[in-house]
């Protein structure tokens, strides 16, 4: 019996053969196959290996199917959010720079209105198809944007009493 | 139609190719099969299931946006589990943890002996065998605690997550001769401790 028991494999011995050295297939010694009380004494080791490394997660095992379900839903949606967003900037660019381009026509000065200014020619032939009541408008609008161009200096007084004038009774 | 987690013949390839190619609904199925093991290597890092949660959300993230870095032909799983483990270390680090694993209870503490227990029922629940049982998981983790932070996570990531040596060199970022010493030494170092276990047996 004595001599049995000496035979027997240590706790290290045990331990050796749960956690096999990484790579090495576990080759279990002769005794253990033959002896019972080691063959459970190794499960048992393999046993503990095993819960304490669950242990060590319990709170990660103890969700149910549905709460995995909505973790992995929250992930999902986390990166839906992502997904969009990184879709949009192409856009998001473009209209930067259509804005950019349109600021710069706004702000650049345009050439000088004397270039503007339609031709003479053109002009009256125009007025000769308008009715009478237009053409007199015409006509006025035509002067105001003569005199605002300066064309004829001074001649805003003919048009619009001076107001300094009214204080010092000159009218 | 989007594969899910028991699908058991997809092809993860190709399905990377269709989330490259726009098929973004196509990640679904990475999302569906790895978050439960990614929350658990989070876990055991962080011991914090809120944050482990949020490691795992942000792994999936980070490996959404950078497709284009993953190498074809390489898996996908290790590829992640280096994220989310980096990612953990950079959350680690901004809590000024210095451990990359936590540390488990002396033994005998009252931790050790609070702790859920019942996870994996033994088959045989026979008091002998019970007490049995509990005194190996204590000798186990009072073996544990005298592992360096590196052996440690090294040791878990084999022993507990069950990865395989090139994975763990992969995901840590050594090569396989480190990772196979950092096992040997773990081992080493453990079987010190337990020499003396139960010799009175």
């Amino acid at each position: 019996m004595e001599t049995h028991r000496a035979t027997h494999l240590t706790d290290e011995e045990l331990f050796a053969l749960a956690l096999p050295p990484a790579g090495e297939p576990e080759a279990l010694p002769p005794h253990v196959l033959a002896c019972a009380r080691c063959g459970r004494a190794l499960q048992e080791w393999k046993a503990a290996v095993r819960d304490v490394g669950e242990e060590d997660v319990a709170a990660v095992n103890a969700r149910t199917a549905a709460e995995w379900r909505a973790v992995e839903d929250r992930t999902l949606e986390s990166l839906r959010r992502v997904i969009p967003r990184r879709s949009r900037r192409p856009i998001v660019w473009a209209s930067g720079l259509a804005a950019a381009v349109l600021l710069a026509i706004l702000v650049a000065p345009g050439p000088p209105a004397a270039k503007k200014a339609p031709p003479a020619v053109s002009a009256a032939a125009h007025a000769s198809d308008l009715s009478p009541q237009d053409a007199a408008d015409d006509a006025l609008l035509r002067d105001v944007a003569r005199l605002s161009r300066g064309d004829d200096a001074g001649a805003w007084g003919g048009l619009v009493p001076d107001p300094t004038a009214v204080e010092e009774g000159r009218l | 139609m989007i594969p899910h987690r028991t699908d058991p013949g997809v092809d993860e390839g190709k399905l990377l190719a269709e989330v490259r190619a726009g098929r973004t609904e196509s990640f679904e199925h990475f999302v569906r099969k790895y978050q439960c093991k990614i929350t658990r290597v989070a876990y055991r890092m962080l011991r914090d299931l809120g944050e482990a949660d949020c490691a795992a959300q942000e792994s999936f993230l980070r490996a959404y946006q950078n497709l284009a870095d993953f190498r074809e032909g390489a898996s996908f799983e290790t590829w992640l589990t280096r994220i989310c483990i980096n990612w953990c270390k950079d959350r680690m680090k901004r809590r000024r943890l210095v451990v990359y694993f936590h540390q488990a209870p002396a033994s005998g503490t009252d931790e050790a002996e609070s702790g859920p227990r019942d996870v994996a029922p033994h088959p045989d629940p026979s008091p002998e065998r019970r007490a049995a049982s509990h005194q190996i998981r204590d000798r186990l983790r009072q073996a544990m605690a005298s592992l360096s932070q590196r052996q440690r996570a090294i040791f878990e990531l084999k022993h507990f997550e069950e990865l395989s040596i090139p994975e763990i060199a992969a995901i840590t970022g050594v090569d396989t001769g480190t990772v196979k010493s950092h096992l040997f030494r773990a081992a080493a170092k453990m079987r010190e401790r337990l020499r003396d276990f139960r010799e009175g047996d």
